[in-house]
């Protein structure tokens, strides 16, 4: 199966069901069928070919929603670009992937846009409303599309084992990872979703996660393959709205990261919810404590837990509600056909009943990177083992993570490695070199500290490498704390000491 | 400095740097992510000396320098 046919069928077995409510309007599954054929149409008269790759680069909303299927109905890849990064990603990430046309929401181009046309700027520009004219390139405009093109959909020619999406994640070398998913990893992963949670087309769910990353990416598929709805939230900028958005559109179902669920658990415990149904919990874990506190929170409401990595599409392991306080503190069970080995540095099995590094097999492996380093990175193993750096345990068969082998941080639910964000400080021209590391925050999960170093005879204020920091990444990425020290502390290979730093921020006894 | 300029001054440069000019009626759902809605809660806490109460961030009092101004004034017991 393809993932365009997820939408075929949702659209023949409920076409005049919402498949999606926006803050600014909804669409039903006929109708976002018809639409993102004509966006396919267009795209092929356009000359994108089967396989080529289409960028999307828009924030949640209804014309990006149907951008993203008309660029799958067209048989092309779907490059999902982060709209939270920096202008230097965004065109990292472009110059990388090379898509033959991109999907821009003039909101975005403003950022991307604001100091001259960004390089790696495809010719083929799809956008609405008030998107610029830009010199050498071909703007199309969606409602011209809307208006114009057929609604029947143009013939699929590219087999279940091509990459479908990409989706970029951070990387340890300091550039993001574009993450190649085939059709077939991600039909594997969404039924194996929907069939532990237990999700029908009576089920719906409200979004607050953005799309361009997995997490998002699994509440559209997993609902398409159902026929269910997506209710998108206007933001999460506000927990009381978001609570009332749940309650007010009767969805049955939310999924949040850790900080969604700390920042809402107060409105949670003072609210009276008529259908939602289930809460699943993803892009890390909550403690048994906090686990016990959201249920409380939630009296009769099932509560899931599921551990992944966009490398493997993303479910590795699932908890369910029966065993959310039997196995306490688990990741829970492998998704059918996963399969998981405990290993070494050399990637040999540890012994019985000792942690080791998670190492993972099954239909949900991506592809590959798109830079094409996975193996050489060490990412995917000779075994073809994808290599999570997530330290783990095996109790009978639910695996407990005890820690990590890799820098990897979790902020916000996002996975981040340190050099991605030491790369941006170093860019300021008064840094020598800077070292990051992240230490536990009740609220973010992890709080982000810079150590920097300036270049001899040269003062840096602080709050002007926060602006600077600012300027190029998100405001979850930008260190809270900033320090600067004469030196970084150096192993004997020259790496930079992290623990020895860490240890710099302990209270002293 | 007024409550609206201390506002503007620390959303703009700790908050949101990079982004459009922050006006007193600039939408602040347009300018500064989610997560940053909390790192304004403590400071402003800190800075005007009361207790934000979850209830309270919401739209009619956050969603612009010149509402969250008009919050601030009558509850500030520092600043």
């Amino acid at each position: 199966m393809l993932i365009p046919e997820l939408l075929h069928q949702a659209a023949a077995r409920f076409p005049d069901k919402p498949a999606a409510i926006f803050p600014e309007g909804r669409i039903s599954f006929r109708e976002l069928d018809e639409k993102s054929n004509q966006v396919a149409q267009r795209l092929r008269k356009l000359g994108v070919q089967p396989n080529d790759r289409v960028a999307l680069l828009w924030d949640n909303a209804l014309t990006g929603f149907i951008a993203f299927w008309g660029t799958l109905k067209a048989g092309a890849q779907n490059v999902d670009m982060p709209g939270l990064a920096g202008k230097a990603t965004l065109e990292g990430i472009l110059e990388e992937s090379k898509p033959k046309a991109l999907a821009i929401d003039p909101k975005l181009y403003e950022k991307l846009g604001v100091d001259g046309i960004p390089a790696g700027l495809p010719k083929i520009l799809l956008s609405e409303g008030n998107f610029p004219e830009l010199p050498g390139h071909q703007v199309e405009r969606f409602e011209q599309i809307f208006g114009s093109e057929p609604k029947d959909r143009p013939p699929l020619t590219v087999d279940r084992h091509d990459p479908s999406l990409i989706v970029y994640t951070s990387g340890t070398t300091g550039r993001p990872k574009g993450v190649m998913l085939s059709h077939d990893n991600l039909i594997s992963n969404i039924s194996a979703a929907n069939q532990w949670v237990g999700l029908t087309h009576e089920d719906s769910i409200l979004v607050v996660v953005p799309t361009y990353f997995i997490h998002g990416r699994m509440q559209i598929l997993t609902h398409a393959m159902i026929g269910g709805t997506l209710v998108f939230s206007a933001g999460f900028h506000f927990p009381k709205q978001v609570v009332q958005e749940i309650v007010e559109s009767g969805v049955t179902g939310f999924s949040g990261v850790p900080y969604h669920m700390k920042t809402l658990l107060k409105t949670f415990k003072a609210t009276k919810f008529e259908k939602l149904r289930y809460v699943l919990v993803t892009g890390g874990a909550l403690s048994v404590a906090e686990q016990e506190t959201l249920q409380d929170a939630l009296p009769g409401i099932g509560l899931h837990n599921a551990y992944g990595q966009t490398e493997a599409s993303p479910r590795i392991t699932y908890l369910g509600p029966k065993e959310m306080f039997v196995e306490r503190g688990s990741s829970g069970r492998p998704l059918p056909g996963v399969t998981i080995d405990l290993v070494d540095d050399e990637g040999n099995l540890v012994p019985p009943g000792q942690p080791g590094e998670v190492a993972v097999r099954g239909p949900g492996i991506m592809k590959g990177y798109v830079s094409g380093d996975h193996v050489e990175t060490g990412r995917i193993d000779s075994q073809g083992r994808l290599r999570t750096g997530d330290l783990g345990e095996f109790r009978g068969e639910y695996l407990y993570l005890v820690g990590r082998k890799s820098d990897m941080m979790k902020l916000a639910g996002e996975r981040v490695f340190p050099k991605e964000i030491e790369d941006v400080i170093n860019l300021h021209p008064a840094v020598t070199e800077s070292a990051v590391f992240a230490v536990p925050d009740d609220r973010m999960g992890e709080k982000l500290h810079a150590f920097v170093v300036v270049h001899p005879g040269q003062s840096l204020d602080l709050a002007e490498l926060r602006t600077h920091c600012l300027k190029h990444m998100s405001f979850v990425r930008t260190p809270r704390e900033l320090h600067l020290v004469p030196a970084l502390p150096k192993t004997g290979s020259g790496k930079i000491n992290r623990s020895e730093l860490k240890a710099l921020l302990q209270p002293k006894s | 400095m007024n409550i609206q300029a201390e506002l503007i001054n620390y959303i703009q440069n700790q908050l949101a740097a990079g982004k459009a000019q922050i006006g007193a009626d600039t939408s602040l759902t347009d300018v500064i992510d989610s997560t940053a809605v909390m790192e304004l809660v403590v400071w402003i806490e800190d800075k005007f000396g009361f207790a934000v109460e979850l209830d309270d961030i919401e739209p009619s009092h956050f969603g612009s320098v010149a509402k969250l101004a008009a919050y601030i004034e009558p509850r500030k017991k520092k600043g």
